[in-house]
């Protein structure tokens, strides 16, 4: 279905390196706010949100997802993807799936029709239902990730059966019953009076070589997802319901599938379960579009937020609005599986910062694990990450061989690099040490040679290799680092 | 023998041990009266020398080491300038050296001309230079002071020097805030004090791991060398002998804190009008708050001279003598920055200190331009401790404890004990802690099986935030100690402020008599060394630079040599 081309094609300026080992809702946070920093914002962690701004935190804790990005005219305090411009009331309304649902229906939007129910009394459920007629989808109220949802359930006996496994799974939460629509899912990311980019979510799924096995291809799939930053922490594991899928359609674990043979190990489309990411903002019709934009501007102060939406399969031009969210995850945009990534991160940042928009951006990133370390054990309470380096960057590097361990060399390369304005590291490398200096200036890095041959009080250099000094490219982590 | 402040003691990081500890000390008692403190990158400075900033609702104030921006920038250069900051001391009266300064411009024989007419003994120092380096003191007469001059501007080349008197007497260092004296301290050389039982080797093991105990030392051993066999040697000792109970043996013949001498707290013991001097010296200087004053006192006369003034001078060996009182120099100038917060007293509640470490990290990486630590619990406040026993370990317990202490905003932290069982030390609001008392106490995770849950008492400091100790540490010198002593090597220079005397390098060696044989062998060693080098030097293809240093090494220890004879 799917070949090598249209394998996923990530942005430069945030390749897997740049953000190695964030993941999670970290991830989120990271990218909004690395893309305002590299436009020279001013950039500032907290531990907690801060007496000047109290955003709606989902419950969720804040050390490495609370941000604030400032110029000299104005400041504005991000939680995770979401920025201070989409009001605390618009959250509010975007948990409640139903009354989301009737803000949009006055504003005309086409949604799906269904009801509220307190508590699982199967007989009000199931006559509403008969009215309504299947299929339909039952789901949580004010639930999310997709739990307790269940899709397409087709007559009574289903509806039954999922009734019952609500009832015994301990969901505290009004229910929401509604019409199933068929026909393509996308998860639309929106910002102001534009789509910044359009995924389908297809539930997790294996393709055959003619080779490998069931088990070997659901092994080679987590192998790809693992070098996902997005899908790293979401593979897809064997468990009932996969088996159950399996046997449906008569396979097991051991079979062989057929070269280009796609089978389906899920019901539900989530990421999160082992589902694929496909960008398709260019399948969405204008029609569609505008449903989207429309949808946001019906609810009071939520200029962006992705938005959930079915396709009506027989007409392009027709979707029905799922529900809005406003903390929506951009990773998934930015790390698809198939298609090429969404600049979700730029599009915000252009929103709450027009003026920045034409800026140079630097290739420069910051160690943001490092940062998160310090604010998660709660020892700071807030940090101001460093400038952001601007003009173009060279890159130099030496080997130096001699007494260079143990003696505070690499402690003194570290030191006078960064006051000379230099990043980059010293590594410790066989007998030797390499280090690497990263400036603006090449002669600067020409004469760090002088430094390198000095060294601590208690070092002695004998020998210097260097390399050419070249033009920075590609993106590269600011501060020094010593490596041991 | 010695009486550390309480609120201090267990309160100070691995990481911000030694030289660090002065702006630790300062930044806590701001911190803990409830001042906004954050600490600021600017030019990558040494751990010891970072910029941190106190703030309360109507001001804030920069620091660095103990110097605050109070002091003008114009103070600090006068007291750079040693020669300058006499003048100005003079100009108020108050008693320093008679000398004279000579740039580079002016030839030795002018130099020697004028140490002539101002008569011996006297002491040269480079004009601009920190710390002891290039001090020699005691210069009694011509031939030795030729070779001193000639040491100091062409072999360590300081090319500015000052000739002065020398004054022979008790060597102080007086800290004076205002106009008070809040702390004074003089140095021993490093010694041991017998007990009639064990040997010196014993003593001297003992004595380290006392002063490992002191946050205001690094952990290094006083290094058993030649320089100690030698002074022991002139005491009629070797490492093996035992000396009598109370016998004073000393062991080096430098004084500095770093080699293993003693500082001793001796403020209740110094004069008012010895007092009077510093403070006099301080108020000399225009622009100038607070600052460590080197004299040299006539305990008999009653009078001291001024030797120099450090504007940004070490605190902490006030903080921790090795002998004497404490003496409360952070509060001194906190109350003195921030005098409305003067009667904030913090020390009948349960008290916290903060990490260093990450601090340091995150400015030493260079991403993080400011720092701002997190204030103190607040309001209605309790240190409590419980002693958890059963099946607690490996079965996700203090991953349980941790969240729960989170949830409620406790600080401290869950640490194995040697016997198996857990003890949690919680800090924080009141109420908050009365439902950690009960989750405790009736709730664990699935898999933990707790036998009995005992309530200790918490009195020591308790760290901000929340962590798991692994093995048994006192929660203090937790921290990444292996990252700590990396970071350290950098700074590993020269200790103190007192000048170097060449009297006290010189002593071990003017005694002769049955020290022949020593000195011969030392010198046999030497050879040996010498060889081996050149042994090496001519396998190894040196670098040219590499090479020159080597050289100017040997020229000064050749010098040294010269001049220690």
């Amino acid at each position: 279905m799917f070949t090598e081309a249209k394998r996923a094609k990530f942005l430069s300026h945030l390749d897997r390196e740049v953000v190695k080992g964030i993941r999670g809702f970290s991830l989120e946070a990271y990218l909004v706010a690395l893309e305002g920093w590299r436009r020279g914002l001013e950039l500032k962690w907290y531990k907690n949100e801060t007496e000047l701004c109290k955003l709606d935190r989902v419950r969720s804790s804040t050390q490495g997802k609370f941000f604030s990005l400032a110029n000299n005219k104005k400041l504005h305090y991000f939680f995770r993807s979401r920025g201070d411009m989409v009001s605390n009331e618009a959250v509010e309304i975007c948990r409640n799936k139903q009354l989301t649902k009737e803000y949009l229906k006055k504003a005309g939007i086409p949604v799906p029709e269904g009801a509220v129910f307190d508590n699982i009394n199967e007989d009000k459920i199931i006559s509403y239902t008969k009215k309504l007629g299947f299929p339909v989808v039952v789901k949580p109220l004010t639930g999310s990730m997709g739990k307790g949802v269940y899709v397409n359930i087709n007559n009574e006996a289903e509806l039954l059966r999922v009734l019952g496994e609500l009832n015994s799974s301990n969901i505290n939460d009004q229910l929401l019953v509604e019409k199933h629509y068929p026909g393509k899912e996308y998860r639309v990311y929106v910002v102001g009076d534009d789509v910044a980019g359009a995924v389908n979510r297809i539930p997790a799924n294996i393709i055959g070589d003619g080779v490998s096995t069931v088990s070997e291809l659901i092994e080679q799939k987590n192998k790809m997802r693992k070098k996902n930053p997005y899908l790293a922490r979401k593979p897809i594991n064997i468990d009932f319901e996969v088996c159950n899928m399996l046997q449906k359609v008569g396979y097991d674990e051991n079979s062989i599938l057929k070269r280009g043979e796609q089978i389906f190990l899920r019901e539900k489309s989530n990421l999160s379960s082992g589902g694929d990411s496909i960008e398709a903002t260019d399948d969405l019709s204008e029609e569609v579009k505008s449903t989207a934009i429309k949808a946001l501007k019906a609810l009071p102060d939520i200029p962006h937020a992705g938005v959930d939406i079915i396709v009506n399969p027989t007409n392009n031009d027709d979707a029905v609005v799922l529900e809005i969210n406003a903390t929506a995850e951009i990773a998934l945009h930015v790390y698809p599986v198939y298609g090429e990534a969404k600049d979700i991160p730029a599009k915000i940042i252009d929103y709450y910062f027009p003026e920045t928009t034409d800026n140079q951006k630097s290739n420069a990133y910051f160690d943001f694990k490092s940062v998160l370390e310090p604010l998660k054990t709660w020892a700071t309470e807030e940090i101001k990450i460093s400038k952001t380096p601007s003009d173009r960057y060279y890159v130099k590097k030496y080997y130096v061989t001699g007494k260079v361990h143990k003696v505070g060399y690499m402690t003194f390369i570290q030191r006078k690099a960064l006051r000379l304005g230099l990043f980059g590291e010293a590594k410790k490398s066989g007998e030797g040490v390499e280090v690497t200096v990263i400036g603006t200036e090449p002669e600067i890095l020409e004469q760090f040679k002088e430094i390198c041959y000095k060294g601590s009080r208690r070092s002695k250099v004998e020998e210097i290799t260097e390399t050419q000094t070249e033009i920075m490219k590609g993106p590269f982590q600011i501060g020094f680092k010593k490596i041991l | 023998m010695k009486k550390w402040l309480s609120h201090l003691e267990s309160s100070i990081p691995e990481a911000a041990r030694g030289y660090s500890l002065s702006a630790y000390a300062i930044a806590l008692e701001g911190w803990r009266r409830g001042l906004k403190l954050k600490f600021i990158n600017e030019n990558y400075r040494r751990k010891s020398e970072l910029y941190y900033s106190l703030a309360s609702d109507i001001r804030e104030h920069r620091f660095v080491v103990s110097r605050g921006d109070l002091t003008t920038r114009e103070a600090m250069d006068i007291c750079k300038n040693k020669h300058t900051a006499k003048q100005y001391l003079k100009k108020a009266g108050v008693p320093a050296p008679e000398g004279e300064n000579f740039t580079k411009e002016v030839a030795d024989e002018e130099i020697i001309s004028y140490a002539r007419k101002l008569g011996y003994p006297l002491v040269i120092k480079p004009n601009d230079g920190t710390g002891g380096t290039g001090v020699i003191a005691n210069i009694k007469n011509e031939e030795d002071f030729k070779q001193a001059l000639s040491y100091v501007r062409y072999d360590l080349g300081f090319q500015n020097v000052i000739v002065e008197q020398y004054f022979s007497g008790e060597d102080l260092r007086i800290y004076v805030v205002g106009d008070q004296a809040i702390g004074a301290f003089t140095r021993t050389r490093a010694n041991v004090i017998g007990d009639g039982k064990n040997t010196i080797r014993s003593l001297l093991k003992m004595k380290m791991k006392e002063r490992d105990k002191n946050p205001a030392l690094f952990k290094r051993p006083i290094k058993i060398d030649q320089e100690m066999h030698t002074v022991l040697e002139e005491q009629g000792y070797t490492l093996e002998s035992i000396p009598e109970k109370d016998e004073r043996v000393f062991l080096k013949a430098k004084g500095n804190v770093s080699s293993g001498g003693d500082s001793v707290d001796v403020t209740d013991d110094i004069s008012d009008e010895i007092k009077a001097v510093a403070i006099k010296a301080v108020k000399a200087i225009p622009g100038l708050e607070n600052a460590g004053i080197d004299l040299i006192a006539d305990i008999d006369k009653n009078t001291a001279v001024v030797l120099e003034i450090n504007s940004q001078a070490s605190i902490r060996n006030h903080l921790f003598p090795m002998v004497g009182k404490a003496r409360d120099i952070p509060k001194a100038i906190i109350d003195y920055y921030f005098p409305e917060t003067k009667n904030t007293d913090y020390k009948d509640k349960p008290l916290y200190f903060f990490e260093f470490q990450d601090i340091w990290e995150a400015l030493r990486d260079g991403y993080a331009y400011e720092y701002v630590v997190p204030s103190m619990p607040k309001g209605d406040i309790t240190s409590t401790r419980f002693i958890v026993d059963g099946t607690v370990r490996g079965v996700g317990y203090e991953n349980w404890i941790r969240i729960r202490a989170r949830k409620l905003q406790l600080n401290g932290y869950v640490k194995q004990l040697k016997n198996g069982k857990l003890s949690v030390v919680v800090s924080g609001n009141t109420e908050n802690i009365d439902k950690f008392r009960k989750i405790i106490n009736n709730r664990a995770p699935e898999k933990a099986e707790v036998t009995s849950v005992q309530e200790r008492v918490r009195k020591s400091p308790v760290k901000m935030g929340f962590e798991i100790i692994k093995n048994e540490q006192s929660t203090a010198d937790k921290g990444s100690s292996k990252k700590s002593t990396s970071s350290i090597n950098v700074n590993d220079t020269v200790d103190g402020y007192f000048p170097v005397k060449i009297d006290d390098v010189r002593k071990p060696k003017k005694k002769k008599g049955n020290k022949k044989s020593t000195s011969k062998s030392t010198t046999t060693k030497k050879v040996q060394k010498e060889e081996s080098k050149l042994k090496r030097q001519n396998e190894i293809s040196q670098t040219e630079k590499g090479r020159s240093k080597e050289n100017n090494r040997k020229k000064r220890k050749s010098i040294l040599s010269l001049l220690f004879k």
